[in-house]
């Protein structure tokens, strides 16, 4: 008798672990396919935790994923057969709940893709349109050549993998990673580290309150180079660039490892100022720091 | 009861909401008088803006006109804190006068756009304007921080729509701009016509009011 009471209890307690995480984890199926044009703007909006989008070479739009059972999922993709021109995507996650939920996005190489989610992690390959991400925490990485991109994050960091024709990138503390190509690129941070590598940039701007700074790519015939940091340091690689460079420090150090050129006092005897011109100076670099400290290097 | 959100409520007046989601939503405004309030307001709102032209464009000289006058009326390096009267009596003449207001104008208005644009508009390289005078830059920040208490009275009321987590984040970002504002302010006022601080500083406003947009928008939405 006492062993069977034994295994009524076990059994009890077996039955009510196994169905915590079946309660905790309800989820739904997300599962929305329509036809839309090749330039399709798609707009997704709310609660999610992971974003996987992926430009295909069809005339149509695909979402799967699961959402936690008590978000609410609207899709708004209008009613007629036509391909649809607009598509947009609302997701209200619970209340007091941790945002989950993981979805999947396929559309047309030339969409227009805007997304925004609290905390997530949004990864986007072969998206030759537009994309404009926003989110405050996770992470974004974007691969492939967008015409515009337009990036937009609190802590998470940023990796592009590419070449945009133009880029803006803003994080408070997020770090943002480039390697590739841009004709006019502009990122701001606050705290976060900026790495930009690779291939050529046309028109770049760089600013930053305290993050560090490293540029190690070409600058396009007759481009321009302009990154300000109040704190963080600034490294410049120039490789074989021809450039003129004009950096000023107001209280921190210059550094010059690519000519014998020594940086000269900055204005009254505080901080520093170098000129310099490599080749035929057809692209031109302004580096200004308030105190972190500017190093040239080949 | 769940308000509405700021994109429900605007796609609710663009008439853009799906059939279901408009009977929802319009059920929820005959009881809820806050979210009845701000659709009166963003219909309002919308009215009066519907009128307005959808863009304008200044005159194509009026940069030069601009740039000559700053030109012709920098002025030189005004001492700051008390100057003897008769010191300054030799600046302000009636022409030097009328130029530095002209040099105030187009120095605070250019600061301001520059700061206050919106991402995909603005040029990826643009040169804050150069302050030849303390005043001038004095000038140009009062409007700096007169958007910041702005945005910053937006964002209180807003508090509520954003998690703790995050608005630690955005304090502890404000707070390493401020204090990098501090530090620029106090070398600026011992060297107000160094272009790199002056443009430095420029940088740090721009970031903060860029900061504090994106946060109230993200807090509204």
């Amino acid at each position: 008798m006492r062993s069977l009471r034994y295994r009524l209890a076990l059994l009890l307690v077996a039955a009510a672990v196994s169905a915590v995480p079946v309660n905790a984890h309800a989820q739904q199926k997300v599962d929305v396919r329509r036809a839309v044009t090749r330039d399709v703007y798609v707009r997704l909006n709310g609660a999610f935790s992971s974003l996987k989008v992926t430009g295909w070479q069809k005339d149509s739009l695909v979402m799967t994923g699961v959402l936690p059972k008590e978000s609410r999922f609207e899709p708004a993709m209008g009613s007629s057969s036509a391909p649809a021109p607009g598509v947009k995507f609302y997701i209200e996650g619970a209340s007091n709940a941790p945002i989950s939920g993981s979805l999947e996005l396929f559309v047309p190489v030339g969409a227009t893709v805007w997304a925004k989610s609290g905390s997530a992690t949004i990864d986007v390959t072969g998206i030759t349109g537009g994309l404009d991400l926003n989110i405050v925490g996770g992470s974004i990485s974007v691969t492939g050549n967008p015409r515009e991109l337009n990036i937009e994050s609190m802590d998470g960091g940023v990796t592009v993998n590419g070449a945009p024709n133009w880029m803006r990138a803003k994080t408070a503390t997020g770090d943002v990673t480039i390697r590739g190509s841009c004709t006019d690129l502009g990122i701001t941070t606050v705290s976060g580290t900026v790495t930009i590598r690779d291939g050529s940039f046309e028109r770049t701007r760089v600013e930053s309150v305290t993050g560090n700074v490293t540029f190690g790519a070409g600058v396009s015939r007759a481009g321009t180079l302009l990154i300000d940091s109040h704190s963080g340091a600034i490294e410049l690689q120039i490789g074989k660039a021809s450039l003129d460079i004009d950096a000023t420090t107001i209280t921190g150090s210059i550094t010059n490892n690519v000519t014998t050129r020594r940086p000269t006092p900055g204005r009254d005897g505080r901080g520093e100022e170098l000129t310099l011109s490599l080749g035929i100076g057809d692209a031109r670099a302004t580096l200004r720091s308030f105190k972190g400290n500017i190093r040239l290097m080949r | 009861m769940n308000h509405l959100n700021w994109e429900t409520l605007n796609d609710l007046v663009d008439g853009v909401l799906p059939p279901a989601a408009v009977t929802a939503a319009e059920s929820h405004v005959r009881e809820c008088a806050s979210c009845a309030t701000a659709l009166a307001e963003l219909r309002a709102t919308l009215a009066v803006t519907h009128d307005l032209p959808t863009s304008l464009t200044p005159p194509a000289d009026l940069w030069t006109e601009v740039r000559t006058t700053i030109e012709a009326g920098k002025m030189a390096h005004l001492p700051l804190g008390s100057a003897p009267a008769r010191a300054r009596g030799i600046f302000m003449t009636p022409g030097r006068l009328a130029a530095a207001a002209v040099l105030l104008i187009a120095a605070t208005a250019s600061l301001t756009s520059i700061a206050m644009k919106s991402s995909p508009s603005f040029p990826a390289v643009v040169e804050a304007p150069t302050f030849t005078t303390a005043a001038a830059w004095q000038a140009s920040e009062r409007v700096f921080q007169a958007n910041v208490v702005e945005l910053r009275s937006q964002l209180e009321s807003l508090h509520d729509h954003l998690s703790p987590e995050t608005l630690v984040k955005v304090e502890k970002a404000l707070s390493t701009i401020d204090l990098a504002i501090a530090e620029g302010r106090e070398a600026l006022l011992r060297d107000p016509s160094n272009a790199a601080l002056s443009e430095l500083m420029a940088s740090n406003y721009r970031q903060k009011i860029e900061l504090l947009r994106r946060v109230t928008q993200l807090a509204s939405s």
